[in-house]
């Protein structure tokens, strides 16, 4: 249990929360909760009134201390994924930093920890994008060929999450997978495995999909949180058609679509 | 019925295999591979039962699959989220969104708007059954389960 003597100046203090709330907002939490672990902390801290305001793209916080002095920092956030082995370490931190488990120094070293977890072995993510597609393309009616397509172009479809771009333009990234998945999965079907192009697409295009996006703008919209809301549905709706412009180039390539 | 639990087990497997791209720990990959099979289970079993009414199936198997995933939280000692984004996997409108945006790029209006429209329905019925899910965490879940502790 930590006394109060051992609670770090203010600026320490919101760092350390904005490091907590920016990490978990890029690992795939929704802003409710990120709002709710950065409150949490703070209040924990001696705050005598806090302001938190998040969206997918930014985190800020005013406070005000005890003795009256006020504090006011920002994050932008430049990318969304998901990682849930570090969203639940970080949650983990939050709820033991608020209990007094552990200091604020702890807190810090912690935190650079859980960023670089990595809780599989990169062969297990290339199986496990082989199992994915085909099951999804089958799921959605494809045949055990289409099925097989699909596990063959999600190959390079994972290798290029993996090991893409983690800075620069997310939309071109997108077109890219998209093209390299679509390519590989029409040059399959050209030599006879599987029979419906679209859905062997389907099944390549799961593992790139921002469909949770889409469902938790709905879900932001329900809770009357317009501002959230729009902000991912959009960004869901752009990377859809980017991913479909992308599949639909490697179809033109192959003479299946004309302009 | 066979269909549906050849899509059932395609569910299942695809949850296990997008917990995995999510990087769900190891300890917790069993019980979304289960949570997979309930979403995707309800989700057809109602899609087969009420003559393809989707907003009422994936209301209903989004619910199922949010009420799941809150006691494996609990039980778990784990974020709910952790359980809950693989879980809801099989119900994303995937297809709908592919052949809405494939419609746009070759202007077929008509198929865009058929597509789209079934896209935001699921996007919303599984929204509505997150919501639901979470009220029935604060009125249920947390008195009964948490209190017992």
């Amino acid at each position: 249990m930590i006394s109060e003597s051992q609670y770090p100046d203010t600026d320490t203090m919101l760092r350390i929360a904005l490091d907590i709330g920016e990490h978990m907002l890029i690992y795939g939490a929704d802003v409710t909760r990120v709002e709710d672990a950065v409150t949490r902390i703070c209040r924990r801290s001696g705050v005598e009134h806090i302001e938190v305001f998040c969206i997918a793209s930014l985190l800020q916080v005013s406070v005000r201390m005890s003795d009256g002095q006020y504090a006011f920092q920002m994050r932008r956030i430049h990318s969304n994924g998901n990682n849930l082995a570090r969203l639940e370490e970080l949650n983990d931190i939050s709820r033991r930093l608020c209990r007094g488990a552990i200091s604020f120094d702890d807190a810090d070293r912690l935190v650079k920890e859980a960023n670089h977890l990595v809780p599989h072995k990169p062969l297990l993510y290339y199986i496990a994008a082989i199992l994915g597609s085909s099951a999804f393309c089958i799921f959605f009616g494809g045949s055990p060929g289409d099925g097989l397509a699909a596990a063959v172009a999600a190959v390079p479809v994972m290798y290029m999450e993996m090991h893409g771009l983690k800075r620069g333009n997310q939309l071109i990234h997108t077109i890219l997978e998209a093209f390299t998945g679509g390519i590989i999965g029409n040059a399959v079907l050209e030599l006879g495995v599987g029979d419906d192009i679209d859905l062997i697409c389907i099944g390549v295009l799961m593992l790139l999909i921002p469909g949770l996006k889409f469902g938790n703008a709905m879900h932001d919209f329900v809770k009357a949180d317009v501002l959230a809301g729009s902000a991912k549905l959009v960004h869901a709706l752009l990377l859809t058609l980017m991913i479909v412009m992308g599949l639909s180039l490697s179809m033109l390539c192959f003479g299946r679509w004309t302009l | 019925m066979k269909e549906i639990l050849l899509a059932t087990a395609a569910g299942m497997v695809g949850t296990f295999a997008f917990a995995v791209i999510y990087h769900v720990k190891g300890r917790h990959l069993l019980y979304t591979f289960l949570g997979g099979g309930v979403t995707t289970f309800i989700l057809m079993l109602l899609l087969t039962l009420t003559d393809g009414h989707a907003l009422l199936s994936n209301i209903a198997a989004a619910f199922a699959g949010g009420v799941y995933c809150m006691v494996c939280a609990y039980c778990r000692k784990a974020p709910s989220t952790v359980f809950l984004i693989p879980t809801l996997f099989p119900l994303v409108p995937g297809r709908n969104l592919y052949f809405s945006m494939i419609a746009l790029v070759r202007h077929s209006r008509a198929q865009f708007v058929d597509n789209f429209a079934a896209a935001v329905e699921i996007s919303f019925g599984i929204a509505v059954g997150v919501l639901l899910s979470s009220l029935f965490d604060v009125f249920v879940l947390q008195r009964y389960l948490v209190r017992r502790r």
